[in-house]
């Protein structure tokens, strides 16, 4: 009942996402040079693989847009269409519809219903493109015209048609000529596969011997053969031809993953007169080789029988059953001058209760036989057909065992993919014997001080640094595991800038660079959507219109900058543009009628601090809201996601010259440098990468501006804050002997700034959790870690609380 | 699948699949004209039946069944018996 939990199915979700993703890669790079042959036969493999394991589950409506997604690169990779704009979108169109149905089936497992539609009409826009295709051009593939019917193609079908029937065996079409008229449908079949087929594990060959109720069939080259040293056995120049009688929808089932290569049509026997006379004529004289392979294969099928379970007590019934099955093939193909040989080797067999002599008969007469010493016999055409239709069951069932070579599965194995609650755990459980790591210096103080044992104590320690040791590889290990490269946050910006530079009608050429820039998944997830955010407002607010660009002398194509690199422990990202950029008197005007600055800081704030207004929440400088940016809610909404993160964001400008916006990010999120200190009794932690310095402060040279406490360190003003008050915690801090006050210097959005405490207690690192549930509304705190002594410490968030 | 010449005859056996159609090739591009045993295959695959085609081999025996046909179809017609001659 629960799809969900079909791991095929799973693995079907996790394959399509990726396929998809490298789908809309292929569009629009093909978007950019429309001629590139390996992009579009890349993304026509990849589409037919989406296809073929779509069609592994009962998913129709998805599986009718993909069909002709893929009926339409067909068309184009064969040169009869000309990729277009238009197509891409229409594309790109139906890739979002199969996005949105692997999210309905990711939810509960179904598609849902109701999509009918919306995937019908999908697949007719697709195939409206395809059939733009003018008529006629590369009349030699069965697909396009099989659907168009030019008739000048048909014609040459015709043609092709009476040209193969005409080597048919005389006697076979004189049996069609007879079964047409008792009314019963024959089918000509044309199998042209394509040369690519080999590459995607098919076996044309395999496919066409599948193909049931075969009457006649013939292979010939596509083009003719090339000299053998030229020749490229894995370009397939195969052409199959067959008579079948099976139904039409049993032949359309069969060839479902390649219609467009197969080409299909009622036989009709309107052959010459002559021929048919001739035909007729000719009846008895040759049956039919398929039939002479068939019964031959009847008869070694009794060979093999008979090998196995001799000397058994019924070996003589056997021997005579497969004697009289032997004699009834032989006679259906005309070769009876052997059957009295074989009467002789019967009797001699059951004489010697051992079926050798029947055998060595069988291994004369039906292994490769030569049709020479076949006596012409006036052959039953319907014991005949009687005998193929026996043989087929047996035949196909033989023929279905072996399994031919998936070029696909040999290089599997290498990657393994794994569920991120997995990973998840492992760094959990790593993070925790970290923490229990912790807990044994511990452990040797309370051995020694306790219990006086100096010697368990050492031991103990000796154990730690081995502990310790391996805590920190397997800590490293497990963040290689995390470490994603920014190309899954990236590879989603040629399509976003595409679509947008086409719905504002502006013209981007996008650079990305240092996609292969790692940091931990949940930094690069969490950037996902602020660079959306930042890639919009350079597209809407950065990059000017082409005109506009024109007259200022630049050229009509904007350029978007995205690159990643990194910087020690951190991960910088920078998006620049070379648009209008932003101007600072305009900025700080905006900032001052909204209220957000006063008069003072109006007159105060430097260029480069007033673009950086930007980002101060509630600001917004598009003069009207558009659907894709501009709501007042971006740059604010950006700067919150960075900060949670604990990464900083610049942004700076030159008018007329473009804009630059620069995000730093930590590396990993795991593990977490600390500082303890002390305050109003109780310990806190603040985050490392913010401390600039720690120093101590004589209370004389405390000097109070206004109602706020300042030092001048280095030259410096410093403005003090107790963290006892901003904690709200009602008493002073604690100055130690001299009349000092310890004091962390942070560095806030690019401010410096005292923060006044009781004492340090130093440095440690911890796997910082984030606060969940009723604490997570408490802004001021990062998140708490566990001591090794067992005892949680809660880490302070300085950018929060000091705002 | 096994490649060997016996008596200037390339038998095979087994299954020919993808992967041999470039042994395939190369077998028969050092001996043009040549003749081959298919009696023992147990499959051919596309690959390998387009190379046994363009080398336009001789075959002295054929598989069974409906792999018997269809190479029959492919390597053993009127047209090609100039082929065979050789």
């Amino acid at each position: 009942m629960n799809q969900l939990a079909n791991p095929v199915l799973q693995q079907f979700l996790l394959e399509s996402r990726d396929a998809l993703e490298g789908i809309a890669g292929s569009l629009l790079a093909l978007e950019r040079d429309p001629l590139a042959a390996p992009l579009m036969d890349e993304l026509f493999r990849v589409v037919h693989t989406l296809k073929g394991n779509c069609g592994l589950f009962e998913f129709p409506d998805m599986f009718r847009v993909i069909h002709a997604a893929e009926d339409l690169m067909t068309a184009v990779r064969d040169g009869r269409l000309v990729f277009s704009r238009g197509m891409a979108d229409a594309l790109l169109e139906a890739m979002d519809f199969v996005a949105s149905q692997l999210d309905a089936i990711e939810l509960d497992g179904d598609p849902g219903s109701g999509h009918g539609a919306a995937s019908v009409r999908l697949a007719a826009d697709l195939r409206a493109l395809s059939e733009d295709a003018p008529a006629g051009a590369g009349a030699a593939q069965a697909d396009a015209d099989a659907r168009t019917n030019a008739p000048a193609a048909d014609d040459a079908r015709a043609a092709r048609i009476h040209a193969a029937l005409a080597l048919a065996p005389a006697a076979l079409s004189a049996q069609w000529h007879a079964d047409a008229a008792a009314g019963r449908t024959m089918s000509w079949v044309e199998y042209a596969p394509e040369a690519e087929c080999f590459f995607k594990g098919e076996d044309p060959l395999y496919q066409a011997m599948q193909l049931p109720g075969v009457q006649w069939q013939r292979v010939t080259p596509a083009e003719a053969w090339p000299a053998l040293s030229e020749l490229d056995p894995y370009r397939c120049n195969l052409l199959f031809q067959a008579v079948t009688d099976a139904p039409r929808a049993d032949i359309e089932e069969h060839f479902r993953y390649v219609p467009e290569q197969v080409w299909i049509t009622q036989l009709r026997l309107d052959l010459p007169a002559a021929l048919q006379t001739d035909a007729l004529a000719a009846q008895a004289s040759t049956p039919d080789e398929a039939l002479v392979a068939d019964a031959l294969t009847i008869v070694q099928a009794q060979g093999d029988a008979l090998w196995t379970g001799a000397d058994t007590p019924w070996s003589a019934g056997r021997l005579r059953a497969a004697v009289a099955a032997i004699r009834a093939c032989m006679t259906a193909i005309g070769r009876d001058a052997a059957l009295a040989q074989l009467d002789a080797c019967a009797d001699d067999a059951l004489a010697r209760a051992n079926a050798a002599p029947v055998l060595a008969w069988i291994e004369r007469h039906a292994h490769g036989a030569p049709q020479a010493d076949t006596a012409p016999a006036p052959a039953s055409p319907m014991a005949a057909q009687e005998a193929s239709e026996e043989a087929v069951p047996a035949a196909t069932s033989a023929e279905l065992e072996p399994k031919f070579g998936r070029r696909a599965d040999d290089g599997a194995g290498r990657v393994l993919k794994v569920e991120q609650a997995k990973v998840d755990r492992l760094m959990n459980l790593i993070g925790e014997i970290a923490v229990a790591r912790n807990g044994l210096p511990y452990l040797a103080a309370r051995a020694e001080n306790h219990h006086g044992v100096r010697e368990l104590a050492r031991e103990i320690k000796a154990q730690h640094a081995v502990i310790n040791r391996i805590v920190e590889e397997m800590q490293d290990a497990i963040m290689q595991v995390r470490m994603t490269s920014v190309s899954f946050v990236f590879q989603r910006f040629p399509r976003l800038v595409r679509d947008v530079a086409r719905r504002l009608g502006k013209e981007v050429e996008l650079v990305l660079e240092g996609e292969a820039t790692e940091a931990d998944k949940n930094v690069i997830e969490a950037l996902a959507d602020p660079l959306v955010h930042i890639v919009r407002n350079a597209l809407d607010h950065g990059l000017e219109a082409p005109e506009a660009r024109v007259a200022a002398g630049k050229p009509a194509r904007g350029r978007l900058l995205i690159g990643a690199r990194q910087e020690a422990d951190r991960v910088v990202i920078e998006v620049s543009d070379d648009g209008r950029g932003i101007d600072p008197a305009t900025i700080r005007r905006k900032a001052y009628a909204k209220g957000l600055i006063d008069e003072q800081t109006l007159e105060r704030l430097s260029d480069q601090e007033s673009v950086n207004l930007v980002f101060l929440p509630g600001f917004s400088t598009a003069e009207q809201v558009s659907d894709l940016s501009g709501r007042g809610v971006g740059m604010d909404a950006v700067r919150s996601a960075v900060d949670r993160l604990g990464g900083e964001v610049v942004l700076s400008s030159t008018p007329g010259q473009g804009t630059l916006l620069r995000l730093s990010m930590p590396l990993s999120m795991a593990v977490t440098n600390v500082m303890i200190v002390e305050s109003g009794g109780v310990q806190y932690g603040v985050p490392m990468d913010m401390v600039m310095e720690t120093v101590r402060i004589p209370a004389s040279e405390v000097h109070t501006i206004k109602q706020h406490r300042t030092a001048v360190l280095r030259g410096r003003i410093v403005p003090l804050r107790s963290l006892n008050e901003l904690l709200a915690l009602d008493r002073p801090q604690v100055h130690n002997d001299q009349d000092e006050m310890a004091t962390l210097v942070l560095r806030v959005h690019g401010q410096h700034l005292g923060l006044v405490i009781d004492d340090f207690r130093g440095v440690v690192e911890v796997i910082l959790k984030p606060m969940a549930g009723i604490l997570g509304s408490l802004a001021a705190y990062a998140g708490s870690a566990l001591l090794g002594d067992g005892s949680v410490l809660m880490v302070i968030n300085p950018k929060e609380l000091l705002q | 699948m096994t490649i060997e010449w016996k008596d200037g005859v390339l038998a095979c056996a087994g299954a020919l699949t993808v992967e041999d159609a470039e042994t395939l090739l190369q077998a028969l591009a050092e001996r043009p004209g040549a003749r081959a045993d298919l009696g023992a295959c147990e499959h051919v695959h596309g690959a390998c039946l387009q190379v046994l085609m363009a080398a336009g081999v001789a075959v002295t025996a054929w598989p069974a069944a409906a792999l018997g046909a269809w190479l029959r179809a492919a390597l053993d017609y009127p047209q090609q018996t100039t082929q065979e001659g050789n």
